[in-house]
């Protein structure tokens, strides 16, 4: 994405902090660094340390909160795309919040700074994603079994085959509406059964 | 049983939760316990993770609900912290100054006292600081491995070095200068002790072995202890001062 470098006028208004332009850039760039977070690549390489989902809304927000301080606005050169610029500091709050929550030895050295060992970076899928998934497939093959035949179809449309809502839709014939409705009740009757089976707390310890 | 603990959230909150359903101030208060409950916050991470794959996306994905709600949640308090920021003023004027002018201001203050003092009182055997000393570029002298940091205390009265442990009252502002033997392209000070931790990235364009300024300042507020932490070379460089005291 190159908002900042297109547009210059926004890019002014973006150094003098306008409300405007600052909104247009949290626009922009909020699904970016809230992926970032949530990713866990702060080590580079494969590793991952995560930011829990409890604290990906917070340590978004104090991105944002520093990127929009008037020293880091001025401190961007409108040359380079703002998006590195961002998750530079996107990693930093992360780091930071992983190092108070002792997640993060202090004495951590980046990877980024080892390139020798980002090379060793694999993109495969992870083991405790592949567990996961294991997981779900089984407890949501026993909540299936419990319903009845229209919500099965849904629930077997949307959440083992994964079509979006307007797929979903169209293959039941059903408005999208409809099917927001029927799946807001699915999933909430979904977790009271994941729930009375034990499978939430069988969790991994937090993150 | 006289449990005192407050009940866990519903099945029903925490989908709501999950789903970006639940807003306002109930989402306020669930998240707030969430923080304080670890069973409850296991439960949510659970779903999270299960409404992830369900979405069709990997373990450590946001969904579309997730980052809509994230989006939505935090851009007015992003764009009040950017409106509000009380010192932003000073310091957006500071940031974007020569990097020079804070310690040739400084300098200044200090030369002109120094000559104020020696042309009214000339005591012998006082010897006046050196600003030229002081504020030079050094870092050749003060090598670490890999790289060094000095911090600099700002107060208009005596700017100065400042030793490790040492002192500079509330008010002033703390400047930084740097040397690398590999110098990087991104920097970050971290500032902690204080009310919230502070970082702040800094892109900097640095000659190997020479010292530079950094196009940085932090005002001081408060008491107490604080670490000045330089994070971008091979190891990160710390140093602790207090805020407070006369020297």
């Amino acid at each position: 994405m190159t908002l900042l470098l297109e547009d210059r006028a926004l890019l002014e208004g973006f150094r003098r902090g306008e409300e405007a332009a600052l909104a247009r850039v949290y626009d922009a760039y909020s699904d970016e660094v809230a992926r970032y977070l949530a990713a866990g690549r702060f080590l580079g390489g494969a590793d991952r340390v995560r930011v829990s989902p409890l604290d990906l809304e917070a340590a978004h927000q104090e991105t944002f909160i520093r990127a929009f301080r008037p020293e880091t606005r001025r401190s961007y050169d409108g040359l380079r795309p703002f998006g590195p610029y961002l998750i530079t500091i996107a990693r930093s709050v992360a780091v930071s919040l992983l190092r108070a929550s002792g997640k993060l030895s202090r004495e951590w050295v980046s990877l980024h700074d080892t390139p020798e060992v980002t090379q060793l970076a694999s993109d495969a899928v992870d083991p405790e994603e592949q567990a996961m998934r294991a997981e779900v497939r089984v407890a949501v093959g026993g909540f299936l079994e419990n319903l009845a035949v229209g919500d099965r179809e849904l629930a077997q449309i949307r959440f083992v085959e994964g079509r979006s809502q307007e797929g979903t839709a169209a293959a039941l014939q059903l408005t999208r509406a409809e099917v927001r409705t029927r799946e807001g009740r699915l999933r909430k009757a979904l977790t009271r059964y994941l729930s009375a089976s034990g499978w939430l707390e069988k969790g991994r310890p937090l993150l | 049983m006289s449990d005192k603990a407050p009940p866990h959230l519903s099945d029903e909150t925490l989908t709501e939760l999950v789903e970006g359903t639940r807003g306002g101030r109930a989402r306020e208060k669930a998240l707030a316990h969430l923080r304080s409950c670890e069973a409850c916050a296991q439960r949510h991470q659970r779903l999270v993770e299960l409404s992830r794959l369900l979405a069709g996306g990997a373990l450590h994905e946001p969904t579309e609900e997730e980052l809509a709600a994230i989006r939505q949640a935090n851009r007015a308090a992003v764009l009040a912290s950017a409106r509000a920021a009380p010192e932003t003023d000073a310091v957006a004027t500071r940031a974007s100054a020569p990097w020079w002018r804070p310690l040739a201001m400084a300098a200044g203050v200090l030369l002109f006292g120094s000559l104020a003092v020696w042309g009214t009182l000339r005591t012998p055997g006082v010897s006046d600081p050196d600003p030229v000393g002081t504020f030079a570029a050094r870092g050749a002298d003060r090598a670490a491995p890999g790289g060094s940091l000095r911090v600099f205390c700002m107060d208009a009265a005596t700017p100065r070095v400042l030793d490790e442990g040492a002192s500079c009252p509330a008010g002033a502002a703390l400047a930084f200068a740097v040397r690398f033997e590999t110098a990087p392209e991104v920097l970050r000070i971290e500032f902690t002790g204080g009310a919230a931790p502070e970082i702040h990235p800094i892109e900097v364009t640095l000659v190997p072995g020479k010292e530079a300024v950094l196009p940085l300042t932090l005002t001081l507020e408060g008491e107490g202890e604080r670490v000045v932490t330089l994070i971008g070379g091979p190891a990160p460089l710390q140093q602790r001062i207090r805020v407070g005291g006369a020297q």
